[in-house]
């Protein structure tokens, strides 16, 4: 059986979303029941702090044999995304258009205001806001949210981490299909600080964890 | 994170983006000349290539001064037997296009045949990192060049291994033109071979009729063009790739849209539809195009802007006088970025099968929340020199009665809210250029801004233009070392080439003064109050003025003295104090720095600034009309 699985990573230029959706492209090298990988980066203007998605999709299968052409675009559709890690919470939102019900969403709560909302202009909605309309756009219940940076900033001493604690939180929730023995693996060969990034992984793992159970 | 551009294990699997592929696939190819000027979506194949050169034996790298002066390099290495690689944004080839012109139709190779020329263009459908959409394709159709167009990342270094093959067997210019979607798009590829042999040691010898470009022989050059043209198309087969079917409708299609027809197909189940996955895009081979249409009732033409395709194979299927019909821009919009959305209400309705209900209704949901997403656009790094400078330029002018003409660069952004001080964005060096005929005919202060990779690519001859005609314009030009927008690329301002050779800056005041500008200072957009102060004194001058703002890109500082200022036993912080920030506005408005953050304190809104976010520039507290932003130094002992 063919199956795509996509995953959807938002945020704002700066926050590390690339390094981020990488960790999940060279883990997936190491599963075997991942034939294909793709997905759309962005690079250049979003830099400067603009609005930033990116996508992983993979193509799983338990035949060797794969069509040539099946997964074929960088970008997903309406409705598509199994995993959302959102690091800046109102992104997620801005593309909730690409989630279901099947959605699980690892959401930081941890707000950057866009320059209107600085300037007084336009208000930025409130988390609990933010967490309605996601609900009911995406029809989801499996919605977990907490201040990753704040726990990375305590826990860890540096903002750093905190993307690190949001793929713990979203390997707990079973939505990767990669072990987390492999990703754990894929850290220690991509990143810097391996013992301080592993402990990050496990911050996210027990939080998601505990928050699951509470949904 | 590992790249594993240089790997030679055989049949390893690698995830790569599209832009290493590309470079990839000119090491395989043997290329050992690459001269770039910077623009996304390509940018980071020049500063890869920088960083390959250091170490690949007889590699060469440079940052060219624009995309004129990059071609012509590349054209002069290839002439002289050298495979070279020219790589640029879609408007840059608007700027190489005139020595383009020439060079595609005389032929790239040298006298006896070596050499090889790839441009790598670099689309930007939806303008994902560009000032404006258009579509490069008509140039390939217009000086004669081979067009290859890759639909994944695994094409992006194959076609570049043919490409080479193509401009040396051919003596034309193989243009491969990616878009965003595939050069920064990551998929999982296997490698060929790099062989390391390239040579830098060429041989240019002397051939009138080939490379000196007037009558007779550029008439005689022209002819023989379409020669080598013809040649290709046949030979052009083998990048065409067809999916039978027996649907009466079929798709013709190449690039990225080929990835979106693939699932949109499979999405509206519809059946047995055959595609026809152009992978050369000019000249497109006749043959495979009337054998595929013959068949047929209907075929529509998925691709992206201007119908490009669509009207040569509309020009095939005439000249072969078939009856199928052909659609394209009919139900393909010619404007902006396809997704396999798009793709999807294409099909839908040339075929008339309706879209899945649960799209339809997620979309609406989602369309009822519009409004409770605010908009976030590109802004200034924390500590910006240069939105300091527009901050001073607000305060010493009249908004209202002044015209403030915008250029390409980071400041660009400065026409978005709010500080939305910007009338007009036209091309690198357009802003003064249009100041020109601005100045002459308007009663207002014209002010013109112009970054330093501007100003050595295309804005010195708009400064001639503007002492030679005595324009009444104040230039500013934004002196941040680098090249700040598309990622702090090196430029004759930086002290630094491609090569990572320490070179002589090329001063920008000196050169402003010998060009015949009387009135030039060079002043620290980090002093609000003398940068107001020499505006005001600049605007009461007739001609051309002149003024630096001088003061290094806060984000390449950053970047370079990363470790120093971890390891600075002094720490500086900016805070705001509570209980004198009165909400004036002067910081987030006026200036409005990203690491200012509205909070509530006791009850009450006021300004805080985000530690993590702020760089102590210092600017806000020099403009805090209430002394509510204190700077605090203290000691750390390690
Ligand atoms: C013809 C052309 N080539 C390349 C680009 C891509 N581009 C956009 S901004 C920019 C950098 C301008 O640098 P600079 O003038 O120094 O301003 P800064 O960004 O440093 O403020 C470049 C190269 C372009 N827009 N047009
Ligand atoms: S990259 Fe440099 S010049 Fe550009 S906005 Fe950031 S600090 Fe300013
Ligand atoms: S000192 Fe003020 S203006 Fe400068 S970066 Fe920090 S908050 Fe922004």
């Amino acid at each position: 059986m063919l199956k795509i699985w996509n995953g959807m990573f938002v945020g704002v230029g700066g926050l590390g979303t690339i390094t981020l959706k990488r960790i999940f492209e060279y883990a997936a090298l190491k599963e075997p029941k991942i034939k294909k990988i793709i997905g759309a980066e962005k690079h250049g203007l979003a830099q400067r702090e603009g609005a930033v998605d990116v996508y992983v999709r993979f193509l799983l299968s338990d035949n060797d044999e794969v069509p040539k052409y099946y997964l074929t675009s960088p970008t997903i559709s309406i409705g598509e995304a199994d995993l959302v890690i959102g690091l800046e919470p109102v992104e997620v939102l801005r593309n909730s258009k690409y989630t279901s019900s099947q959605t699980v969403f690892i959401i930081n709560t941890n707000t950057i205001q866009p320059p209107l909302s600085i300037s007084g202009q336009v208000k930025y909605p409130s988390i609990e806001e933010i967490k309605n309309a996601i609900k009911e756009i995406s029809g989801s219940s499996k919605i977990i949210m907490f201040n990753a940076t704040e726990l990375a900033m305590n826990k860890m001493g540096q903002a750093l981490y905190t993307n690190n604690i949001m793929l713990g939180a979203a390997i707990s929730t079973g939505a990767i299909p990669i072990s987390k023995e492999k990703i754990e693996e894929t850290i220690a060969e991509q990143l810097k600080d391996v013992k301080k990034n592993l402990k990050a992984i496990n911050i996210g793992y027990n939080i998601g964890t505990d928050l699951l159970s509470k949904i | 994170m590992e790249s594993n551009i240089l790997s030679n294990e055989k049949n390893k699997r690698v995830v790569l983006t599209g832009n290493e592929a590309f470079i990839r696939g000119a090491l395989e190819a043997g290329v050992s000349f690459v001269s770039q000027y910077p623009g996304t979506p390509v940018s980071d194949v020049g500063v890869t290539f920088g960083k390959l050169a250091r170490v690949v034996p007889n590699l060469y790298f440079q940052w060219a001064s624009n995309e004129a002066t990059s071609l012509e390099a590349a054209a002069g290495a290839s002439w002289s037997g050298i495979k070279a690689l020219c790589p640029m944004k879609h408007v840059g080839v608007n700027v190489a296009s005139d020595p383009m012109s020439v060079i595609a139709i005389n032929g790239p190779l040298s006298s006896t045949g070596q050499g090889g020329l790839v441009i790598l263009a670099g689309g930007d459908p939806g303008s994902l990192g560009s000032h404006c959409e258009q579509n490069d394709r008509f140039y390939t159709w217009m000086l004669h060049m081979c067009h290859l167009e890759p639909s994944n990342v695994q094409e992006a270094k194959d076609f570049m291994v043919e490409g080479y093959k193509i401009s040396s067997k051919f003596d034309v210019i193989t243009y491969i033109r990616t878009t965003s979607r595939i050069s920064h798009t990551r998929e999982d590829i296997t490698l060929g071979e790099i062989k390391f042999n390239q040579s830098l040691e060429g041989n240019f010898e002397r051939n009138i009729p080939k490379y000196c470009s007037l009558p007779p022989h550029c008439i005689e050059n022209h002819r023989k063009v379409y020669e080598r043209m013809e040649r290709i198309e046949s030979y052009s087969k083998k990048f065409n790739t067809i999916i039978p079917g027996d649907n009466k409708l079929g798709i013709i299609t190449a690039g990225v849209p080929f990835g979106y027809v693939i699932e949109a197909v499979r999405k509206l189940k519809l059946k047995n539809v055959p595609i026809l996955k152009l992978g050369c895009i000019n000249p497109i081979n006749k043959e495979q195009v009337i054998k595929f249409c013959e068949n047929q009732e209907t075929i529509l033409i998925v691709e992206e802007l201007e119908p490009f395709i669509e009207v040569d194979i509309k020009r095939i299927v005439q000249e072969a006088g078939l009856s199928v019909k052909i659609f394209g821009h009919e139900y393909v919009r010619k404007y902006n970025e396809l997704s396999v959305v798009d793709v999807v209400q294409s099909l839908s309705k040339i075929t008339g099968v309706s879209i899945g209900y649960n799209e339809q209704k997620i979309l609406q949901k989602y369309n009822k929340y519009l409004n409770l997403i605010p908009p976030r656009f590109p802004v200034f790094c924390a500590g910006c020199p240069e939105r300091a400078l527009i901050y001073s330029i607000k305060k010493a002018t009249d908004e209202e009665n002044t015209i403030y003409a915008g250029d390409i660069g980071c400041y660009v952004m400065s026409f978005f809210p709010p500080l939305k001080i910007t009338d007009w964005v036209i091309c690198m060096g357009g802003g003064l250029g249009a100041s020109v005929g601005a100045a002459k005919v308007n009663k207002k202060p014209v002010l013109a801004l112009m970054g330093d990779s501007t100003f050595y690519h295309t804005g010195l001859p708009a400064i001639v233009n503007a002492v030679y005609n005595k324009s009444n314009v104040l230039l500013f030009i934004l002196d941040n070392k680098w090249t700040g927008m598309t990622g702090g690329h090196p430029n004759p301002n930086s002290g630094i080439n491609g090569m990572g050779e320490t070179v002589e800056k090329q001063n920008i005041a000196e050169i402003v003064k010998s060009l015949g500008v009387k009135w030039v200072r060079t002043v620290d957009p980090y002093q609000p109050k003398i940068m107001i102060n020499t505006i005001k004194d600049a605007l009461k001058i007739n001609g051309l003025k002149v003024i630096i703002s001088q003061r290094e890109c806060m984000l390449q500082y950053q970047k370079l003295n990363r470790e120093i200022l971890l390891k600075s036993p002094r720490k500086v912080y900016y805070w705001i104090n509570p209980d004198r920030c009165q909400m004036c506005g002067e910081c987030f408005e006026q200036l409005c720095c990203t690491a200012l953050k509205r909070t509530e304190i006791n009850g009450r809104e006021v300004m805080q600034i985000d530690q993590a976010r702020c760089t102590n520039c210092g600017v806000c507290q020099k403009i805090c009309l209430n002394s509510a932003i204190v700077k605090t130094e203290i000691n750390v002992h390690l």
